[in-house]
């Protein structure tokens, strides 16, 4: 089977052909062309014709491809050789959400896990603890101009007078959609069942959409309903009347999905597959979205400010002049890195071109992942207002303030996607990154989606699950190695322990691993197992002074025994910490005994 | 070229169609106050439910209103009663819900003191009255706030408007109003095309704008001064004195940190430079600057970096552009945003009909690059240089290790540079 898998992105639209059989799962094809939803072209298909058209150039001898207009290259696959056409979009800035709760900390931030899980960008949060005058809400919603709005507040039951003022405030400000002035803007209403009457009443300037309660009390949320209406209205009164969606529309097998839920999807996937908790990351220019599945939660956060270019400032600002400094050398002084960063905000597409200028984004990278992980932990809380029962354990921690519902180290799979990650010179490098930003502990697995393509496998999950796991597993996600932390606290010495890769065909080797250090191990191609020698003073995975042995390890970039321990031993001193981070990689692909 | 000025709140108009205008011109000028309205609860005073307030209420939303006009009027206990607006401004919302008007308050920045005689409110001498003050000079009081109680008596004194209190003086509280005049200017010198009443106007006018980069600080205008002779040339800041107060001055391939400082020791309105280094611009600040930013932070005077940061020559066109300016007026926004809606500095000039108008070089886009074309360079290592398109180079690896379309430059000096596609623009 054919499929022709398309990512309708903010500036670029990636294309991908591939075929799936009995035995078979590959991408025939990918392509790229800039995203034509803007002036002056307002027709994403013309950035979609383009992309097929170099998929076109590809295949040249396979399909015909003329230089026919507007949707014929779309059909003219479709007739001949397509089984299906899959499209996610994010063009135009993805869905853009304003979202409004009652209590930020509880309804707010519900609705904010709501809209971010069916694939929203969130423009604001409105609470009416959110510290600001009700005028300045107001003009802030006018200001906006969102595809959508949520409005969610009070438990089943619960406060109902204080949501009808949030209400009447939005119905006041009557913001105005982005694409249409005079189209009604779609309002969705996932709060207490209690208001719906007045809502019926008095919402006519809206699209009103009446959704179960995403909170209908304080110990649950219930996402399934509301993101269900968010993908429908999506559909219905967003990109139906977005410039050029509207044929587009008719031509696809599955319903046109955002391209974060998309991501979401193909996550789901490969948890369910593999049985195992996921981290992923997408690193962009402006933003980072951090997905998580652990323990069957799903938990997505976007970090509005944390990116490689438009934010790169605000990296800065939020880590610290000194915190990006320590992953440098120390030739490269604070006027430089200022300036380099406050460059590449103003020209965003700019590459590095010396070794200098890579290290210093790769740099930045670290410290926006770091951040956004630390802002995903926060977001992926336990409830606010919930009191845990039964378990005195979670009690505790509530009680303490610590409602962080999982850790780094209940992690077994990392995949990271984004320019700097998926385009870094070496795998190595995409690899270290990871590392450093998120600080694995235990063993953990570590992949790469070099082609950026989580939303395409996505959106054909809908229709095909099995086959869309099979382009997954086998063409999507690039195995890069795996990183190996224990606990406890490594000696400094040069033989800490001995690690045994034994490949499936040749002879087995042995490597000492040194302490205070990350060593890199190649692995052979098609796989190894490995066998981590136990050590009295660390755990690594299994308990003090005891082996760790996986059967298959498969990576680019090879396996990584990380013995410097958590958290990591920065000095106050920058220049400490510079030398320090000098010394930290050894790579013993050269070294055996 | 066309500019609308408007005011961010209705006021009043001070020009008239067809008036020619400076830079300095006020078009229009409001007295309302940003802060946040008054709200009066008016079905409580009538005792009804608040769905019923348009049965009493006699203005509606965008009415402007006076001191003492009335809001309301109804029947209580067979008598009818009207409610009268305590203060003067316009009408922002009427709330069925919870049965209030919201009154954005105008207020005379001539005439911003209330003195609150405590003593007549408590019914007492003033000299005992001054014991029973529960507000201390720097609190900020709201409406209706008690600023003195007397529990025995039950008498209070309440807060006649908000404000804050600045000066007690026995028995009298002195209440400043924080009100200001907002006003907005021509900007560029022209003439009035349209008029837009209760907010602004359209300004024509013959200069020409020519974007920077980056910059920050808002508007400004002055007489523009040129401090260095050629644009990769650094202007010494001891050549910023106190004649070039109020100017704009163009001060070459970097606006360094001790320049800046003088100019803003001199009073200078605005600088126009190549580059300047974010440290400094940071240290001059006190803060970080921050992305996708709508730079209301200010150096005290505006800045515009034609470049980026780093010490950048300013392009040779764009300085003969300006320096056919020097000794006019010219105006100048530092006002940036990069994301959202791009905002990029400008200045405008005086047009000269002799001189060429281009298009901005990096709006054209690097589809249009062949060979042939002059390229600038724009990111290390070769920020800023420029050179000649002789060849392309596909999948070409730079030193970083990063595999992309190059293209072979061929700088002034007769280097052959292999640049990567995304770090040059069009010139």
């Amino acid at each position: 089977m054919k499929y022709l898998l398309v990512d309708v992105g903010s500036t670029t639209t990636k294309a991908i052909l591939c075929e799936v059989g009995e035995e078979t799962a590959q991408f025939i094809a990918l392509a790229d062309a800039p995203t034509t939803v803007e002036a002056p072209f307002e027709d994403v298909q013309i950035g979609l014709e383009n992309a097929l058209r170099r998929i076109g150039e590809q295949l040249s001898n396979r399909v015909d491809v003329n230089d026919t207009p507007g949707m014929s290259l779309v059909r003219e696959f479709k007739t001949s050789d397509l089984d299906g056409l899959f499209i996610t979009s994010s063009a135009g800035g993805g869905l853009q959400m304003l979202v409004i709760g009652l209590v930020r900390s509880m309804t707010g931030e519900s609705a904010e896990r709501a809209a971010l899980g069916a694939g929203g960008v969130i423009l604001d949060i409105l609470a009416q603890d959110d510290h600001r005058q009700p005028f300045e809400r107001i003009e802030r919603i006018r200001h906006l101009k969102p595809d959508m709005i949520l409005l969610a507040g009070g438990v089943e039951g619960g406060a109902v007078l204080d949501v009808a003022v949030l209400a009447e405030m939005l119905f006041h400000a009557a913001p105005q959609s982005r694409f249409d002035s005079m189209r009604k803007l779609p309002l969705i209403y996932a709060g207490n069942s209690d208001l719906h009457p007045f809502l019926k009443e008095r919402a006519e300037g809206f699209e009103l959409c009446l959704a179960e309660n995403l909170r209908p009390s304080l110990s649950q949320e219930n996402f399934g309903p509301v993101r269900r209406v968010i993908q429908e209205q999506f559909m219905e009164h967003v990109m139906a009347h977005a410039p050029g969606y509207a044929a587009l529309k008719d031509r696809v097998d599955a319903p046109i999905m955002p391209t974060p839920m998309a991501v979401t999807r193909s996550l789901r996937l490969l948890a369910d597959n593999r049985g195992e908790n996921i981290l992923a990351v997408d690193i962009g220019g402006a933003t980072t979205d951090i997905f998580s599945i652990v323990r069957d939660d799903m938990h997505r956060s976007v970090s509005a400010n944390l990116g490689m270019s438009y934010s790169a400032l605000n990296v800065l600002k939020e880590a610290g002049v000194a915190n990006i400094m320590r992953w440098l050398p120390s030739e490269i002084d604070e006027l430089a890195l200022r300036d380099w960063l406050h460059n590449k905000m103003l020209r965003p597409t700019t590459l590095p071109h010396t070794v200098s200028a890579l290290k210093v984004e790769q740099a930045l990278a670290r410290e926006a992942l770091r951040l956004a992980f630390q802002q995903h932990l926060v977001l992926a809380a336990e409830l606010r207002g919930n009191k845990p029962i039964g378990d005195w354990r979670r009690g505790a921690d509530t009680f303490f303030g610590n409602r962080q519902r999982f850790g780094i180290s209940d992690v077994d799979l990392i995949i990271g996607s984004g320019g700097v990650i998926s385009h870094a010179p070496k795998d190595v490098q995409s690899a270290l990154m990871l590392i450093d930003a998120f600080l694995p502990a235990g063993y953990t697995e570590l992949l790469l989606d070099r082609h950026f393509s989580l939303p395409h496998i996505g959106v054909l999950s809908q229709v095909h699950p099995e086959h869309a796991l099979k382009l997954l597993l086998n063409q999507s996600l690039v195995p890069l190695g795996a990183s190996i932390a224990p606990r406890g606290v490594s000696g400094s010495g040069d033989r800490i322990t001995r690690v045994t890769v034994e490949p499936i065909k040749g002879a087995s080797k042995s490597y000492w691993i040194p302490g205070k250090c990350v060593s890199r191990i190649p692995l052979p191609a098609d796989g190894a197992a490995i066998t981590v020698e136990g050590v009295w003073s660390l755990d690594f995975g299994r308990g003090f002074w005891r082996n760790l042995h996986r059967d298959t390890v498969r990576g680019t970039a090879g396996l990584f025994v990380d013995l410097r321990g958590r958290p990591l031993p920065w000095s106050r001193a920058v220049t400490e910490s510079q030398r320090l981070s000098s010394t930290w990689y050894q790579d013993l692909s050269g070294e055996e005994d | 070229m066309r500019l609308r000025r408007t005011l961010p709140y209705p006021g009043r108009l001070l020009v008239s169609l067809g008036e020619d205008v400076s830079p300095a011109t006020i078009i229009a000028e409001t007295t309302l106050q940003p802060e946040e309205p008054i709200h009066f609860t008016v079905t409580e005073a009538f005792g009804i439910p608040p769905y019923d307030i348009k049965t009493v209420l006699r203005v509606q939303e965008g009415d402007i209103i006076s001191q003492g006009q009335v809001l309301a009027t109804g029947i209580i206990s067979g008598q009818g009663v009207e409610l009268r607006s305590p203060v003067s401004g316009i009408i922002e919302q009427v709330s069925m819900l919870l049965g209030t008007v919201s009154l954005r308050l105008e207020g005379d920045p001539n005439d911003r003191d209330r003195i609150v005689d405590v003593a007549k409110d408590l019914e007492m001498i003033p000299l005992l009255a001054a014991q029973y003050i529960q507000v201390r000079v720097g609190d900020f009081v709201y409406m209706g706030q008690e600023m003195a109680s007397d529990s025995d008596k039950e008498a209070r004194s309440l807060a006649p408007m908000q404000g804050e209190i600045t000066a007690i003086n026995g028995s009298l509280i002195t209440i400043t109003r924080p009100f200001i005049r907002t006003q907005v200017s021509a900007f560029v010198s022209g003439r009035i095309t349209t008029l837009i009443p209760g907010w602004g106007a359209e300004v024509e006018s013959e200069m020409v704008p020519v974007s920077g980069l980056f910059g920050l600080g808002g508007e400004c205008f002055g007489v523009l001064h040129i401090l260095t002779k050629h644009p990769a040339e650094q202007a010494d800041p001891l050549l910023v004195t106190a004649d070039h107060k109020g100017g704009v001055l163009v001060v070459g391939a970097l606006a360094s940190s001790d320049l800046l400082t003088r100019c803003r020791h001199f009073g200078v309105a605005g600088v126009i430079a190549g580059g300047a280094h974010n440290k400094h611009l940071v240290d001059l600040l006190g803060e970080e600057i921050t992305p996708g930013m709508d730079t209301k932070e200010t150096l005290g005077l505006s800045l515009m970096l034609m470049g980026g940061m780093g010490e950048i020559p300013i392009e040779e066109h764009i300085f003969d552009l300006l320096r056919k300016s020097e000794g006019s007026m010219v105006s100048l926004t530092g006002l940036t945003q990069i994301r959202s809606g791009v905002i990029r500095p400008c200045v405008y000039l005086l047009a000269d009909p002799s001189l060429p108008i281009r298009d901005e070089p990096s709006r054209q886009g690097n589809d249009s690059i062949t060979i042939g074309s002059v390229v600038r360079i724009i990111r290390e290592p070769y920020f800023g240089v420029r050179g000649r398109v002789t060849g392309f180079a596909e999948n070409d690896m730079l030193p970083s290790g990063i595999r992309t379309l190059t293209y072979i430059v061929l700088n002034e000096s007769g280097d052959e540079l292999r640049i990567p596609r995304s770090n040059v623009e069009l010139i």
